[in-house]
């Protein structure tokens, strides 16, 4: 069992060594951590400034799982982000907010998060860190005054102590919670799919002939976008499922990655969702539209809706947009993704909640 | 004098392997002025808002001001950072204040204009910079804590990562019409990042032991008229700088333009 191979510890190691820390102190050995990654997938990149340690991972393991987030302390960030949905929560616009009220968009999985560069449906949160503070502080998801948080965790008869294994001396801090968050959240990797069995020729576990012409179409017809190791291309695109965007209210959230650009190119793109556990994060696209695959390949065969914006791979030479796919050919591809659910990634202990 | 220069070029090397090798926040900081080593001094940097500073108008909260373009304006909260001091005597970095943020403000609740640097090296300094906003480095990343950076005032957009550099908040209404509507200037984003570098008509003289203060004058009005006539409506009132556009530059080319050196003292 070689699964894991590209241990990145002494990298962080390096790192210890030769950066520089805030309070220039040495790390105590024991915060050196390895964080596994699967053989077919590229290094983890861990920014500088939030070196994984057991005790930071852990705390954003709590944390996470732990509704004093929330203004109302009765909603946290698994209450929409569930591990047995790969941390999504199966509604289209969910009310397991603070409000109850339905949100504007679709709660997007936690996969892999860690290669993602920019965070929520448009890209707008530029890293991990920074991602928090919009649940947090949204009046229709936690409703948390960030300022009444801190006070309160600093109150609380157990995080304190905590907070100070893993950073230190000191009263708690919001960036220490935002930190903490970004690490557990970055552990969240997915790579242990029978897809990825496969091509690791691991557990002698092998494609059927389904499986297999599922697999070319994919990588025929939709790899340009759900490309690589991530099946995500961290990209923008405008998948046809709209052809107009008038409605500018709520900040342009009905705009797409036109919000954070303000480039009428960008009208209607949103980030390419991975593939990976696909099968257990239905509804799908922004707002959760569709209901199943099924609903989303038809989509892509036939109901793609032209706009200037739209992304030219759903444009054909004949004047006509969308992928046309057969009856089999659909059932194909579906078999293929159903190979992309991960079983450990939804029942490994250190993802779930800590009591 | 062959033997003196190579024993300097040992030393350098030295230095600059010690500079490599160390690099401690505090080491680049308060770097002590090379002509006057003797001690320190305080120095108090006074920015001072006004409506308009020519004119010696005072800004305050809630007052009608009109503008060159003709709109009516008032204002319930300003507040921007400033940021990344340093103090030059001619081409040479007197001292540098690092990782330091400051929130200047008049709100309803705070009125902050001081920022108060306690051990200046003695010395005379000719020239000063300073920033509006977050350096990029820093502005990509919230919840830094350095500085005073901190999420707990509005300053920042958690959807778009990155903080507000200068928010004023209050009403307008254009012309003839006295139908208020809400005015919202939020400025940001790394391409309005703005460095100002003040040469000091009369140099600043900071004494061991002596209390200093320099006097800057914040002119509002200019934010809608130096030199770019700015008419609110164009944007209904709604100033975001989400992203890069013209109307948000010529106001940031405005917005520079509101910080002038008065005296020290």
């Amino acid at each position: 069992m070689n699964k894991y191979l590209n241990h990145i510890g002494i990298f962080i190691l390096a790192l210890i060594i030769f950066s520089c820390r805030e309070n220039n102190e040495p790390l105590p050995q024991e915060e050196i951590f390895v964080v596994e990654v699967p053989s077919n997938f590229e290094d983890l990149p861990v920014p500088e400034s939030n070196e994984f340690s057991k005790e930071k991972i852990e705390l954003g393991r709590l944390l996470f799982y732990d509704p004093i987030l929330s203004g109302n302390n009765q909603v946290s960030c698994a209450s929409c982000h569930i591990q047995s949905k790969a941390f999504t929560d199966g509604d289209a616009l969910t009310r397991r907010g603070v409000s109850g009220e339905a949100l504007l968009r679709h709660t997007p999985a936690l996969i892999n998060l860690a290669w993602m560069p920019g965070l929520f449906w448009e890209g707008g949160a530029k890293n991990i860190e920074s991602l928090a503070l919009g649940p947090i502080g949204h009046p229709d998801e936690m409703n948390q005054d960030i300022v009444e948080l801190v006070k309160e965790l600093n109150e609380d008869s157990e995080y304190p102590l905590f907070f100070q294994n893993a950073f230190g001396p000191g009263d708690i801090e919001l960036t220490q919670v935002l930190k903490a968050l970004a690490q557990f959240q970055r552990t969240l990797i997915s790579g242990d799919s029978r897809y990825d069995k496969y091509i690791r020729n691991e557990d002698g576990v092998t494609f059927s002939m389904q499986e297999l012409n599922g697999l070319s179409l994919y990588e025929e017809h939709c790899s340009s976008c759900h490309s690589g190791f991530l099946f995500t291309d961290n990209a923008f695109h405008n998948n046809g499922i709209d052809s107009s965007w008038n409605d500018i209210s709520n900040e342009f959230i009905f705009t797409g990655r036109y919000r954070i650009t303000f480039d009428s190119a960008d009208l209607g793109k949103y980030k390419t969702p991975t593939l990976r556990n696909i099968a257990l994060t239905a509804p799908y696209m922004h707002d959760g539209r569709f209901e199943s695959l099924e609903e989303v390949l038809k989509h892509y065969s036939t109901q793609v809706k032209y706009s200037p914006s739209l992304d030219e791979h759903f444009k054909n030479e004949d004047g006509s947009y969308g992928i046309p796919l057969s009856e089999e050919e659909k059932r194909d591809i579906i078999a293929f993704l159903n190979s992309l659910t991960d079983e450990e990634f939804i029942s490994n202990q250190r993802f779930s909640s800590p009591k | 004098m062959k033997s003196l220069k190579s024993i300097f070029a040992v030393l350098l090397s030295l230095g600059m392997a010690f500079t490599i090798v160390s690099c401690g926040d505090d080491d680049d900081a308060n770097t002590p002025d090379p002509n006057n080593v003797e001690g320190t001094g305080k120095l108090t940097i006074h920015f001072e808002n006004y409506f308009d500073a020519t004119a010696g108008i005072d800004i305050e909260l809630d007052e009608v001001y009109t503008t060159s373009s003709g709109d009516s304006i008032t204002v319930s909260s300003i507040r921007y950072w400033i940021s990344n001091f340093i103090l030059f005597n001619g081409n040479d970095t007197a001292y540098q204040d690092e990782d330091g943020y400051y929130l200047v403000e008049k709100t309803a609740d705070n009125t902050r204009e001081m920022i108060v640097f306690d051990e200046v090296p003695s010395g005379t300094y000719t020239r000063l910079q300073f920033a509006l906003g977050v350096d990029p480095a820093n502005n990509d990343t919230l919840g830094s804590g350095k500085g005073e950076l901190s999420l707990s005032n509005g300053m920042f957009w958690a959807w778009n990562t990155g903080y507000k550099f200068l928010r004023l908040d209050g009403t307008y209404y254009e012309g003839d019409s006295s139908n208020y509507q809400p005015l919202r200037i939020h400025t940001g984003l790394n391409a309005y990042y703005i460095k100002k570098e003040i040469p000091l008509s009369a140099n600043l003289v900071v004494t061991e032991g002596g209390d200093h203060i320099a006097h800057f004058m914040v002119s509002v009005k200019n934010m809608f008229e130096q030199p770019n006539a700015i008419q609110l409506g164009e944007k209904d009132g709604i100033w975001m700088f989400f992203t890069e556009e013209p109307a948000w530059n010529r106001m940031n080319e405005n917005i520079s333009n509101m910080f002038m050196f008065h005296h020290a003292e």
